[in-house]
């Protein structure tokens, strides 16, 4: 790893300087096996010390006498680690080709399961470890919201700690003198400020370190999982602080596993699955994605059962098929509206009915979670469906949503929620609303500016749909 | 955030930029240099704060203070003047009055003690930091080297009392004795550091250096002079650290000095390496960072 303040160097290989994160390739291995990985770790460091031997060397010669393809010298220095490229015994690839950029004022979310790859790729984009393969280019001052009240020592008091949190992040004495009063104030702890930390509750001390965070001038942030600190007041500081950077055109990285968050901040998503880039693009369509992976193991029907297309019979001879959408006149349509009404049709074929009546369990998610959850009365089935023409439908009148992506999930049940005959999961529709607020309800509401000391007779009712 | 960033950010000033790359930075030594003392520079204010805070934290919560400092070299060296004045040893030919001997004996081997275990108890009490937050990270081992300078002039405040008691009178050869200081730091600080990446991945190294000192200390001439034959002579002749203790205690005590050639070689030697040990310190740290968690 090695650090140049040539700026002329980065802008001659690539010429945008709007752009402060960049990563190609990024990947990184870590061992399972604690002893083995210790064993690793030495092995590592003696070809870190010593990174002229011959096994090197007589890989480099062979890349650069076999390809002729002009490549630069960089690119043929990051290739030639002849440890990085294959696994050892117990190894696995914590993080694997991960590419991306990022411009000055843009947000980017880091979202995947626990284990996914996050706060490793994190820690590289930090500077923290070196990747086994790829590039990482981080274009001005990184700031970081990832460890909060890092060199606190609890024994000292707040003020004290203010200083050394302060100088571990980067700050100079003159700096954190300058900002010590904001920094108190944004921490809300003024009162307490000159006893001991290890006298304050956890979230005292959070509060404390994320107001010290606060006072670093970064080009780049990355912020791991440390939003959800404090109350609400402290909350809607973070919020305003967040936004005053973005306008300020810092750099953004946010890992959380509060999507709420991620679509507040974000314009651009990563989703990571076991280190490997899952989705990428645009913030609302890799949420979705996430969404979808997270409903998809966590149903709230029996998940012992397999899951192959999403679209399953449990009882043998009985097939269903993928759920689309109708309109009024009966023919398929591709988006949903909140101008029209909602006809769910899903396609059944059976030889046999398995059951005279069933019900339908209908439920309709969004980005979010769960929206809508509605069970039939028993219905009552054909003998036999064995051409391709039986439909369930669902009418629903309204569907007073904002703009989103929905997905639709339906399960037929033996009367009484007995046994499950099938299911048929992740439909996804596109849902055109009224309008798009940042809520999830479009519905109509009235307004109305009253005297309350003029009782019944009450002036001019003001009307405002909104 | 203050208003002024914003000039900064967006008028387009060059920032500096950062490449991380699986490659050795030892292909690119010159980078490796300049990055190093741009790193040290940003350290040194980082590690006063850090001692600071450490100081404070120690003395803080205890009664008896900075007594704490010279306590255990004082009450080793205790040991063997009851020994000798019970004539249960008998070292002779040491020059000065034994006890005067065995205290300045023990205070400065405690000194070299002190700089072997100053890096690895440095970053051990620093691994959360390390495993979170980019920041120079020499500032850790100079933090560490403030603590042990700390108590080293703790001890040598004990030091003049002792010379003081006993009538000791150091002459010219005082001029000499920071410069067998600093080899005797560079010393430990060597060990210390070739110590650090087998320290901060094995526990052995943790609970063993005690143990390790504790024989080494019986091995060099801290508490007896220099012999010439035997086991122990060639124990004297080779173990690297007699020349700097001897020359140290030398330099306080008036004696003339005995081993000046050899202190001279080991010390040249551990400072050209200690700065090599700054260089590999810096190439190994992801690497161990990488399984330090936190």
């Amino acid at each position: 790893m090695y650090k140049t303040t040539n700026s002329t160097l980065a802008n001659a290989s690539h010429g945008d300087s709007n752009v402060l994160v960049r990563a190609e390739g990024v990947s990184k291995k870590f061992c399972r096996d604690l002893k083995k990985s210790l064993w690793y770790g030495l092995k590592d460091m003696a070809s870190e010390l010593l990174p002229f031997g011959s096994k090197q060397l007589s890989e480099k010669s062979y890349l650069v006498s076999a390809s002729n393809n002009g490549d630069s010298p960089i690119n043929n220095r990051t290739t030639n680690r002849s440890q990085s490229s294959a696994l050892r015994p117990g190894e696995f690839w914590a993080v694997s080709d991960v590419s991306f950029e990022l411009k000055r004022g843009e947000c980017l979310g880091l979202i995947g399961d626990n284990g996914a790859g996050k706060t490793t790729l994190l820690k590289m984009l930090n500077g923290l470890i070196k990747p086994d393969k790829g590039r990482i280019e981080m274009r001005g001052r990184v700031g970081a919201l990832i460890a909060l009240g890092a060199g606190f020592n609890p024994i000292l008091t707040g003020r004290e700690n203010i200083y050394v949190n302060g100088s571990v992040l980067g700050l100079s004495r003159k700096e954190i003198d300058a900002r010590f009063d904001e920094i108190v104030d944004f921490s809300g702890l003024e009162e307490f400020i000159d006893m001991p930390v290890q006298s304050y509750s956890s979230g005292m001390q959070v509060r404390l370190g994320f107001a010290v965070a606060t006072a670093i001038e970064p080009n780049i942030l990355l912020i791991d999982e440390v939003l959800a600190v404090g109350d609400a007041s402290f909350q809607s500081k973070c919020v305003n602080v967040i936004k005053s950077l973005q306008k300020r055109g810092v750099a953004i990285i946010l890992v959380s596993h509060d999507l709420h968050n991620i679509l507040r901040y974000c314009q651009s998503g990563l989703y990571l699955q076991r280190g490997q880039v899952a989705a990428a693009g645009p913030i609302d369509a890799v949420t979705a994605d996430y969404r979808q992976e997270q409903d998809a193991v966590t149903g709230k029907l029996d998940v012992s059962h397999p899951m192959h297309s999403g679209h399953v019979p449990v009882v043998s001879d009985f097939e269903l098929g993928k759920v689309y959408a109708l309109d009024c006149a009966g023919l398929r349509r591709e988006t949903l509206s909140a101008d029209d009404p909602v006809i769910l049709a899903l396609p059944v074929k059976y030889n046999e009915r398995p059951h005279d009546r069933v019900e339908v369990e209908l439920a309709i998610n969004d980005v979010f979670g769960l929206l809508y959850d509605v069970v039939s009365p028993p219905l009552e089935l054909p003998a036999t469906a064995s051409e391709d023409c039986l439909e369930i439908r669902i009418r629903i009148d309204q569907l007073p949503l904002t703009d989103t992506k929905l997905t639709v999930g339906v399960a037929i049940w033996t009367p009484g929620h007995g046994v499950l005959l099938g299911w048929s999961r992740n439909n996804q529709f596109r849902f055109q609303g009224k309008g798009s607020s940042p809520g999830r309800l479009a519905i109509p509401a009235s307004w109305d500016v009253v005297s309350r000391l003029q009782d019944e007779h009450v002036a001019v009712m003001q009307h405002e749909r909104a | 955030m203050h208003q002024p960033i914003t000039d900064k950010l967006v008028a387009g000033a060059p920032l500096a930029i950062h490449v991380y790359t699986p490659e050795s930075p030892l292909r690119q030594p010159g980078e490796l240099l300049r990055a190093l003392l741009q790193d040290l520079l940003a350290a040194r204010e980082l590690a006063w704060r850090l001692f600071v805070r450490d100081l404070s934290a120690n003395y803080r919560q205890t009664y008896l203070g900075y007594i704490w400092a010279f306590l255990p070299p004082l009450l080793a060296s205790a040991t063997f003047i009851f020994l000798q004045s019970q004539g249960i040893t008998r070292i002779e030919s040491t020059g000065i009055p034994y006890a005067a001997f065995a205290m300045m004996g023990t205070l400065l081997w405690q000194i070299f003690a002190d700089a072997i275990q100053s890096p690895l108890s440095s970053m051990n009490s620093g691994r959360s930091m390390l495993a979170k937050i980019n920041f120079p990270r020499e500032a850790l081992l100079i933090s560490g080297l403030y603590m042990v300078l700390f108590n080293f002039l703790v001890r040598l405040v004990l030091l003049a009392v002792v010379m003081a008691v006993w009538k000791v009178a150091p002459g010219r050869g005082l001029l000499m004795f920071p410069l067998a200081m600093a080899g005797l730091l560079a010393c430990g600080s060597v060990i210390g550091f070739l110590l650090l990446p087998v320290g901060l991945l094995y526990k052995d190294v943790d609970r063993g250096i005690g143990i390790v000192t504790q024989v080494w200390m019986l091995l060099t001439p801290v508490v007896y002079p220099a012999r010439t034959v035997g086991l122990a002579g060639f124990l004297a002749t080779w173990n690297p650290v007699s020349p700097v203790l001897t020359t140290a205690r030398e330099a306080l005590s008036g004696l003339p000095f005995t081993e000046l050639q050899a202190f001279g070689l080991v010390s040249s030697v551990a400072l050209f390496l200690c700065v090599l040990g700054l260089i590999a310190f810096r190439l190994v740290m992801p690497i161990l960072i990488e399984r330090m968690g936190g």
